[in-house]
């Protein structure tokens, strides 16, 4: 049960070229770069776009197979979307928006307007039934367009960066509707994104996408733990940084990386080999940043100036110009306390034991 | 609330002076119209079988033609606005062209194609169909002439409408045919009524390509504005009535057109 497709088609300059499964009540997040195809694959799985070779499966039911020639049109799947801007109907209120898809499939108006009501109720949105969608903040918006999408019980959900375009503070609110139906939905759901944490809160299971090629695929946590390339560790929030196997004590490696010198715990399973190629991954969090350099038994320290600082809803993502570039993750307030500011020079630490290096 | 005088600066003097000069250009003649004629003249013209006559024909096949360049039009501004298809740049343009033929030379056009010997005709008159001097070389000629105001102002209504809305509706299960009922046809709605007024208007005062294809015969074919030409070469003072309540006629059309246009805006 759940969604099987594997999917062939042309995007602009992208050929996309993957295969992805989603079982009914584990959401699958599809993570990936601007322009990787993620937003290519959602228009096929929908019916918006016609792949060139693939086929598609939902609960057992063949929407698309280019072998046998079918191709479902969209408003024959049994799907759900919810596009990154809503994309509400501009002359229907929100009641009216959440119940086009009851009325376009000709359920019975007394049962349209119970599901209706329950929807806005879910999604608090009852207060705002009669309201049209322009006059609606960003995130009503998009509470509106997942009242809608989901009102239907789709077979397959698909969620186009449905908080990307949101501030932070209605991400917030968003995000615990979105993370509250995703627990209840026993059916397939497809949740695009290009920021870690949606995936690490809320899917099961995460395919990275890159240049239209699944390049990894794994439970979210595995794949922040165990990204296998720089940009899978880069979608994943953590550092990773290339050097070379320069010497080894025991457990202990020393990766000669740019600039730095980097204590790390050789990874058990692909350990380095020495004079080669070696990677080294440090979970931003696990880096902390002083002011003076720091006494105690951080084995690592990195000395160098702010670059950017980046809101990451709750905390700050700052980056330093070592070479290779170093990403923090601290909370605001010990931001604030700090004051980092771009520009100031900072000492960065970590322990060897947060630092694992790998082949 | 006191709105505080702008500065008078050249370019708002230019502009001011332009609003001056095409109010007083467009509403001037139409008092000088009205106040030429008097009461007495208006109701015996409103007497008039020949008037009544004029104005029941040119009502009558105003609403036919605006309910056929409607039928015809609306699928047509669909295909200029939407279509992917070799030649529609060239649609685009022939659809265009009555907007720069004058109307006389349309008329003749209309005339050689339809007449017993032309190409349309000679195909109809087995069929006992004549079009010229008829009520449906009333209807052509309108149709000809007021088509395009009303695609070209659909047309671009429906380039406006955002393609991810209605591809929205087809993931909520509606159809192509659901789709266009309940999202581009609203959204749509203030071109249509824009258009239909724009060509509605153009159909009830056309005059050049009617006379030449559908002649002058009182109670069939003699439209307001032919019976105004005509009554003009033999009494200007009852041309002037009949022009005044073609006029008339004309607002109170745009009147119900707009009246209805914001009742619905209203529901």
């Amino acid at each position: 049960m759940g969604l099987v497709a594997t999917v062939a088609a042309r995007a602009g300059e992208l050929q996309l070229d993957a295969a992805l499964t989603a079982e009914g009540g584990r959401p699958v997040a599809l993570i990936g770069a601007n322009a990787a195809g993620k937003t290519t694959l959602l228009r096929c799985l929908a019916g918006l776009q016609r792949p060139d070779r693939g086929r598609i499966q939902v609960d057992g039911e063949v929407w698309f197979d280019s072998d046998s020639r079918v191709d479902r049109p969209a408003h024959r799947r049994d799907v759900g979307v919810v596009p990154q801007h809503g994309v509400l109907f501009p002359h229907l209120d929100v009641a009216g928006n959440v119940a086009y898809g009851l009325r376009a499939s000709r359920t019975s108006r007394q049962e349209a307007r119970r599901r209706t009501a329950a929807a806005l109720e879910r999604f608090g949105l009852a207060h705002l039934a009669q309201r049209t969608p322009e006059a609606l903040s960003g995130g009503e918006r998009q509470r509106v367009a997942l009242a809608r999408a989901t009102v239907l019980e789709p077979a397959l959900l698909l969620l186009d960066e449905p908080l990307s375009a949101l501030d932070a503070a209605s991400r917030a609110a968003v995000r615990t509707s979105l993370r509250e139906l995703l627990g209840e939905r026993r059916a397939a759901t497809v949740l695009v994104t290009h920021d870690a944490r949606d995936a690490l809160e809320l899917a099961a299971h995460a395919v990275v996408l890159e240049a239209g090629q699944v390049v990894q695929e794994g439970p979210p946590a595995e794949l922040a733990q165990r990204p296998r390339s720089a940009p899978v560790a880069a979608l994943m929030g953590q550092n990773w940084l290339a050097g070379t196997a320069a010497a080894r004590d025991g457990d202990l490696w020393t990766v000669e990386a740019g600039e730095l010198r980097i204590l790390a715990v050789g990874d058990a399973q692909e350990p380095p080999h020495l004079g080669e190629r070696a990677y080294v991954l440090v979970d931003p969090r696990d880096v902390t940043l002083h002011r003076e350099h720091p006494e105690g038994s951080a084995q690592n320290v990195v000395h160098a100036a702010v670059a950017s600082v980046v809101d990451a809803g709750g905390a700050l993502r700052v980056t330093l110009d070592s070479v290779p570039a170093l990403v923090v993750e601290i909370t605001t307030r010990a931001a604030a306390q700090l004051g980092v500011s771009t520009g100031c020079r900072l000492y960065a630490s970590f322990k060897a034991t947060a630092a694992r290096a790998f082949a | 609330m006191s709105a505080r005088m702008p500065r008078l600066t050249p370019v708002r003097a230019v502009v001011a002076a332009a609003c001056a000069l095409a109010a007083a250009f467009v509403t001037l003649p139409l008092i000088v119209l009205i106040t030429h004629t008097s009461p007495s003249a208006l109701l015996d013209a409103a007497h008039d079988p020949v008037v009544l006559d004029a104005l029941r024909v040119s009502l009558v096949t105003t609403a036919i033609s605006l309910g056929i360049v409607v039928l015809v039009g609306t699928p047509l501004a669909t295909a200029l606005a939407r279509g992917r298809f070799p030649g529609r740049t060239l649609l685009d343009a022939l659809v265009g062209l009555p907007l720069v033929l004058p109307p006389v030379v349309a008329g003749l056009a209309l005339l050689l194609a339809f007449s017993p010997t032309g190409p349309l005709g000679s195909a109809l008159s087995p069929l006992g169909v004549r079009v010229p001097l008829t009520e449906a070389a009333v209807v052509l000629a309108q149709c000809f002439v007021a088509g395009p105001f009303y695609v070209y102002a659909v047309s671009a209504g429906l380039i406006a409408v955002d393609p991810a809305v209605e591809e929205m509706a087809t993931t909520l299960r509606a159809g192509p045919w659901h789709v266009f009922r309940t999202v581009t046809l609203p959204l749509i709605r203030p071109a249509v009524a824009y258009g239909a007024v724009l060509s509605g208007a153009r159909a009830l005062g056309e005059f050049g390509a009617t006379i030449t294809v559908a002649g002058n015969l009182q109670g069939r074919t003699q439209t307001m504005p032919t019976a105004i030409y005509i009554a003009f070469e033999r009494d200007p003072e009852g041309a002037v009535a009949l022009a005044v309540i073609l006029a008339v006629v004309s607002f109170v059309l745009l009147l119900g057109v707009r009246g209805l246009h914001l009742a619905r805006a209203a529901i």
